[in-house]
């Protein structure tokens, strides 16, 4: 396993966005799945129907 | 991290979700002064608030891209001029911090600007026949090479885009801000283009200031990750929600919603300055109140939109209240 501590700050840096970008990509295709499976439900329950 | 403050950073990321999602701002101007209040130090409250930003407009990007709001050649030339005004903003920065006149100048300016961009929108939104049309009509109707076709059928010169990216990179670099606020109705007014495709261009523009001011900061080691992580919980859902709601409300009901949060911001920024100057504490307070009430007022107010929306209209008192 890579120790980030011991990378230099730019390196440090660049980690901390791509985790971020990850971390972000991830819930992206996670809420999506999740809203693809009961978005339609949700929706008709607004609409009251 | 303590299970409640979990659940608030949480809860707190999803409201602002909501709302960068639906306006295509709001991010750092709310999470740097939650952090601030929470305890953190001011440089890591700025920079956790850029990379917290950088993660939300990703997913609100793809969410707009997904809707078809994006126009990437509107926002690429928008991110290289106003890469050049940030610079040139910066340097006044400079030049009144050395005179000793940065704060107040800074502070008065961005009352007003937030102020009168607010009443502009609130105003555009209010009237039937739209003055904001005229202007991007005229403006259009220059034909200063070369010309650029845009999303929503729009054509204008790439020149005047230019010019527009310059001058709002030169006042986001003065106020410090990611200029989500400023590039929204510049875009709509100024060049005429549709209001949903405004916030989806805005939110890519803000996706890439956002990577490089985290970078900037993270670099020395001023980014919570642990918060950023646990707000981005929140605000992944809330993007997706806000975004959503932009193609269930009207144009006219974003511009409002927009108006009210900028004249929020607006007083809260007027009366902390006042605070500081005349050493009223309360006055503090008063503007984190304001902060924190319009945040969750009008992200009520924007999934309530949608949700009548849904419903034709909506008949129920909520609906009415909204639409009265």
């Amino acid at each position: 396993m890579i120790d980030v501590t011991s990378l230099p700050s730019t390196a440090q840096a660049l980690v901390l966005v791509g985790a971020v970008l990850a971390e972000s990509i991830a819930l992206y295709v996670g809420y999506g799945a999740i809203t693809a499976a009961v978005g339609e439900s949700v929706r008709r329950i607004l609409r009251g129907e | 991290m303590e299970p409640a403050l979990l659940v608030l950073f949480v809860v707190f990321g999803l409201l602002i979700g909501i709302l960068f999602g639906f306006f295509g701002m709001g991010g750092s101007f709310l999470v740097t002064p939650a952090l601030l209040v929470l305890g953190y130090p001011s440089r890591v409250a700025v920079g956790s608030g850029l990379a917290f930003v950088f993660g939300t407009s990703v997913i609100g990007a793809l969410r707009h891209r997904d809707h078809g709001q994006v126009d990437y050649k509107l926002a690429a030339i928008m991110t290289v001029a106003m890469t050049v005004g940030i610079e040139a903003g910066k340097r006044v920065v400079d030049t009144l911090h050395a005179a000793g006149s940065a704060d107040l100048v800074i502070s008065v300016t961005y009352v007003g600007l937030l102020a009168a961009v607010g009443l502009v929108t609130l105003r555009d939104a209010r009237s039937t026949g739209s003055s904001s049309v005229d202007l991007s009509e005229r403006v259009q109707a220059l034909e200063i090479p070369p010309m650029v076709t845009l999303r929503g059928d729009v054509r204008v010169s790439g020149t005047l885009i230019v010019a527009l990216g310059l001058v709002v990179g030169v006042l986001s670099g003065f106020l410090g801000v990611g200029g989500g606020f400023l590039l929204m109705p510049a875009m709509m007014y100024g060049l005429g283009v549709p209001a949903a495709i405004a916030v989806g261009t805005d939110i890519l523009q803000i996706t890439i200031s956002g990577a490089f001011g985290a970078f900037v900061y993270a670099k020395d080691g001023l980014v919570a990750l642990p918060v950023v992580a646990t707000l981005l919980l929140g605000s992944a859902l809330g993007a997706r929600i806000g975004a959503s709601a932009t193609s269930l409300v009207d144009d006219d009901e974003i511009k409002g919603y927009f108006a009210a949060m900028l004249l929020a911001g607006s007083l809260a920024v007027a009366t902390k300055r006042i605070g500081a100057t005349y050493g009223i504490e309360a006055l503090s307070t008063v503007s984190i109140a304001l902060v924190f009430g319009a945040t969750v007022l009008v992200s009520g107010a924007v999934v309530l939109a949608a949700v009548c929306r849904l419903r034709n209209g909506g008949t129920d008192t909520w609906c009415r209240l909204l639409t009265s």
